[in-house]
């Protein structure tokens, strides 16, 4: 007897349908029977990932090593059948039940590595999965109410919300209910199975924190209360990724029972109208800058319009409770007492007092979001204990406990210390978030969680004597340009790149300070340049020192950063940019947590050493230098003037590259465009396996049409976009430079 | 029922002592490059920073290493994944094998410094369908277990239920005796 007989009926019947479906395409294919394309899309839309090295392929620090899977189909285009994969696991606004805690734990030691990872949008993810194991996975996680549909593919993404809501301060109301209905009223909705892209919501119960993050999502829903009626701000097409927007507002109000047709409306517009061709240009921030907003608005009205009507438009959001669970007792003070050695630096880092007198919300400070399956079941024996109500994975890749009388707080502090998840400096710098990249992501560059753990460890072991204001930053670390580490919306970001020095690829990350974590995210930090990755623990240290030594009053790291500009951050950096030669220093060549020689993408193209400074290297530098101009143009407030200089760099970054095989290129604008595009673009030379040609089409679309006017957004994207165009520029030198080592490599062989 | 996962842990012999974990991130890559050890050998996964976690990993494809702190004790944890079927007894033995083969790699190399305690393993079933922690789970597997621990350790080999207190773990056992000698003498005692 399987999962599946022993299960059958603890599971929704649509759901169990669902998964025995997939279960038998899994056996389809496996018989050669089903296309590996259409085979690879139904597994996504279950959340069943690739993971780095499934195409059969890794490079072990001296050279590629063909991994020896055994010969069957393969689980999609360059996927591997028996390599292992990730699964992501939704969780509505982050609510787990000690219950589904514990089928969670089961789950990650019997078919992962006995990790529950936590991620930034408030899912769990087990990595090391097997695709045969994946259906009983979902059948043990459905018959706890927890599914994995959607979690990836062109769909509606999980919904996320406040981890505080229904006991937060500063909350208008407990967003929880409505993001559930939304949650359900979306799931395999017919309207939403035809995007070009992923669609993701956000919940905020106010418009002053950050919980929500509302202003970085496709689609985010503020709680308001208009004329004692309950409604949303509905904002739309803001996202991070390698060109980051704010969503802007498309309805002030919105009554709560107009929040799911309205949104079914959003859905069929951005279905019909969205892109579809070209990924990269497909999310719906894309189409509400290309309509303009008040034109997108338009359309979502009409469209709503047109709806037929839905009865669970408002059954959903009648039915549903406003909280979920009752505390365990009335709220009661902490008592005087005795407090274990740590309590109280504890207590003030992790433990937040509730809008409810006598309670308090506790943060579980994760390690880079990871927990064990032990420390799941004793946090759901602490949760049954001591809270009536549900835990929730939080966007830092936390959890939180809710509910906690405050007379248990020493007692839940033990609790977690025994477990080992009583960490202090919860949301803290100590607290660093990473999105996964070099450890399992397959478009990872450099090691983001490698260098979040130094970080970690290095700041707790000195969090003590660090000023409250460093204390109170927030560091948050991407693997490459997508963002999946919301480096924007920290105080000091990273995301991973690289440079070719000496012959050979470093490991680097670009530095992006002064996000705003306040107002839902509303403000992005600002690129300032690539550090090697190696060297990124000294830059924090430089930054913070010299923000607590030139900070005013109260100046938050923001302004500090806005004060001083982008010369006066540069002038702390700089020191750290260089990489010395292979010989004297190749600790910088390989990357934290990793003792292999670096490699990008681990395309597994050895790069000869000894290569001379070439000719592209020179000129590159003119780019980097007129975009650097360029923050500084638009930091003085002179758009059009950093939008210009943006414009400038690509084209000489373009020019670089045409350079190597084109040496009389003019300097002509237009020459510059057509000899890119004929050679590098339409050729696909510039293209990458994963961008593709997104960053070249940046510089093509910009010389066809150049702005009528410029403001600060249109400034800041067309700086975006450079900096983006530099990197690929970089990136495809290195491919051809390697291809051509290679070459070179097997005429000297013959 | 055959289980589709077994373990087996070797403790070091100073188990509440602190491991070198760079050095095991070292070593693991050196072991999947020099293939070491048994199986196809994929990553290194660190997880040094998550307390009494499992350390750092050797993620392969049918089985999986690492430098296991569970409950505060370090060890050397040997996943047998992906059991397809097969006796019991057999994929037993060929576990502990896996186990202490791995040990030996660790010890022989020197660069982590540690050095293992073979006079006792512990042994867990990770499939709750066919092995529940329970009385009458520990009692399907108790003959197997015993005559595995009388074959590595000799007469007078005790087989202790693990985590009995706490059924939503594995169902798990440690295997002991004083007969047992170098983990070569156990590795010549296993069926291989
Ligand atoms: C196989 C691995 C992954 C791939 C291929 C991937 C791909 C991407 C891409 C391409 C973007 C940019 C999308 C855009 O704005 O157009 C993105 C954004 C993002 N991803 Fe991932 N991702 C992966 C893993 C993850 C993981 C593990 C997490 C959670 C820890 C995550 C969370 C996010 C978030 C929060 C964003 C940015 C926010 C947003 O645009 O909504 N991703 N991802
Ligand atoms: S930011 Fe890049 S490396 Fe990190 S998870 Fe996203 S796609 Fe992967």
């Amino acid at each position: 007897m399987g999962w599946k007989e022993v299960l059958n009926d603890k599971i929704d019947t649509a759901w169990a349908e669902e998964i025995d479906h997939f279960d038998s395409q899994v056996a389809l294919r496996k018989q050669g029977k089903l296309d590996e394309k259409v085979f690879a899309e139904t597994r996504l839309r279950r959340g069943v990932y690739g993971q780095r090295y499934d195409n059969g392929k890794r490079h072990d620090g001296f050279a590629e090593q063909t991994l020896a899977f055994a010969d069957v189909p393969t689980k999609g285009p360059e996927t591997v059948w028996d390599a292992p994969g990730m699964c992501r696991i939704k969780i509505p606004y982050g609510g787990v039940s000690p219950e589904q805690m514990e089928v969670l734990a089961d789950c990650s030691e019997e078919y992962s590595d006995a990790i529950l990872h936590v991620t930034t949008r408030q899912d769990f993810q087990l990595h090391f999965v097997h695709i045969e194991d994946t259906a009983d996975l979902m059948r043990r996680l459905a018959a706890v109410g927890i599914t994995t549909r959607e979690a990836c593919g062109n769909s509606v993404r999980n919904v996320t919300g406040c981890p505080l809501a229904g006991t937060c301060k500063t909350e208008t109301f407990d967003i929880s209910p409505y993001a559930q209905a939304l949650m359900t009223f979306m799931h395999g909705h017919p309207d939403v199975q035809d995007f070009g892209r992923k669609f993701k919501p956000a919940f905020s119960g106010c418009e002053t924190e950050a919980c929500g993050l509302v202003q970085m999502h496709d689609g985010g829903y503020v709680a308001k209360v208009k004329d004692g009626q309950k409604g949303f701000k509905i904002v739309v097409g803001g996202g991070l990724g390698a060109v980051p927007h704010q969503a802007e507002v498309l309805s002030e109000f919105t009554p709560v029972e107009e929040l799911l047709p309205t949104m079914q409306a959003v859905a069929r517009v951005f279905a019909r109208l969205g892109e579809k061709q070209n990924r990269n240009r497909a999310r719906i921030k894309f189409l509400v800058a290309k309509l303009g907003i008040e034109e997108f608005r338009r359309l979502v009205e009409e469209e709503r319009k047109t709806l037929p009507h839905d009865d669970r438009w408002t059954s959903l959001i009648e039915d549903m409770a406003e909280t979920s669970g009752e505390p365990v007792g009335p709220g009661e003070a902490l008592a005087g007492g005795d407090r274990p050695e740590g309590f109280d630096e504890w207590l003030s880092t992790n433990a937040r007092s509730q809008r409810q007198e006598g309670y308090s919300v506790v943060t579980l400070n994760l390690p880079l979001g990871d927990l064990t399956a032990d420390q799941a079941r004793a946090l759901a024996d602490i949760a049954r204990r001591y809270t009536g109500d549900n835990m929730r994975t939080t966007v830092e890749q936390n959890m939180v406990l809710r509910f906690v009388r405050n007379a248990d707080l020493v007692a839940v502090f033990e609790a977690l210390t025994q477990a080992g998840i009583g960490a202090p400096g919860g949301e803290t710098i100590v607290d660093v978030t990473s999105c996964p990249g070099t450890d399992t992501c397959k478009l990872g560059i450099a090691a983001s969680r490698g260098l979040g753990g130094e970080l970690r460890q290095r700041l707790a072991a000195k969090s003590a004597s660090l000023p409250d204001a460093v204390k109170a930053l927030r560091i948050k670390i991407s693997g490459c340009f997508n963002s999946c580490g919301q480096h924007h919306l920290a105080d000091i970001g990273f995301y991973g790149n690289s440079r070719k020095v000496d012959g050979r690829t470093v490991p680097h990350f670009q530095v992006i300070l002064g996000g705003q974590w306040t107002e839902n995210a509303g403000q992005y930090g600002m690129a300032m340049g690539s550090i090697p990755s190696k060297a990124a623990p000294q830059v924090v240290e430089a930054l913070t020192d010299a923000y607590a030594q030139g900070r005013e009053s109260n100046e938050t790291f923001r302004e500090w950063v806005e004060r001083i500009g982008k010369r006066g951050t540069r002038e702390i950096i700089k020191p750290f940019m260089k990489v010395a030669p292979y010989a004297e220093a190749p600790e910088f060549y390989s990357d934290w947590g990793d003792v292999r020689e670096f490699t990008i993408g681990d395309l597994g193209i050895g790069e000869c050493a000894g290569e001379m400074v070439s000719l592209f290297g020179i000129e590159v530098v003119k780019a980097e230098s007129q975009g650097f101009d360029a923050q500084v143009a638009l930091e003085e407030g002179d758009f059009e003037e950093a939008e210009d200089l943006a414009y400038r760099a690509m084209l000489s970054a373009a020019r670089a590259l045409v350079r190597l095989e084109y040496i009389d290129v003019t300097e002509d604008a237009n020459d510059i465009v057509k000899e890119f595009k004929a050679r590098f673009f339409d050729t696909e030379r510039f293209f990458d396996r994963f961008a593709k040609g997104k960053f070249g089409q940046y510089l093509i679309d910009r010389n066809a049409t150049p702005p009528a006017s410029v403001d600060r957004d249109e400034a800041a994207r067309r700086i975006e976009e450079s900096q983006l165009f530099i990197e690929a520029a970089h990136a495809c030198e290195l491919r051809e430079s390697a291809a051509a080592n290679l070459a070179a490599a097997a005429r000297a062989e013959q | 029922m055959i289980p589709k996962r077994i373990s087996a842990k070797i403790f070091t012999t100073e188990p509440e002592e602190a491991v070198d974990h760079d050095a095991f991130i070292a070593l693991f890559h050196e072991f999947i490059r020099e293939k070491t050890v048994e199986g196809l050998l994929l990553d290194v996964a660190d997880y040094a920073h998550v307390p009494e976690g499992p350390g750092v990993m050797l993620i392969g494809h049918d089985v999986d290493y690492g430098i296991d702190q569970t409950a505060g004790r370090a060890g050397l944890l040997a996943v047998k994944k992906r059991i397809e079927g097969g006796e019991l007894a057999a994929l037993l033995d060929e576990t502990v094998r896996l186990g202490l083969l791995a040990a030996k790699a660790v010890e022989g190399n020197g660069s982590a410094g540690v050095q293992f305690a073979p006079g006792a393993v512990q042994v867990q079933f990770i499939d709750r369908l066919a092995h529940e922690n329970s009385d009458a789970g520990f009692g399907s597997v108790k003959g197997e277990l015993e005559a595995l621990a009388k074959r590595l350790f000799g007469e007078g080999a005790q087989v202790e239920r693990a985590d009995a207190d706490e059924p939503r773990r594995p169902l798990a056992a440690t295997l002991s005796g004083a007969g047992g000698g170098a983990i070569d003498d156990l590795v010549a005692r296993l069926s291989s």
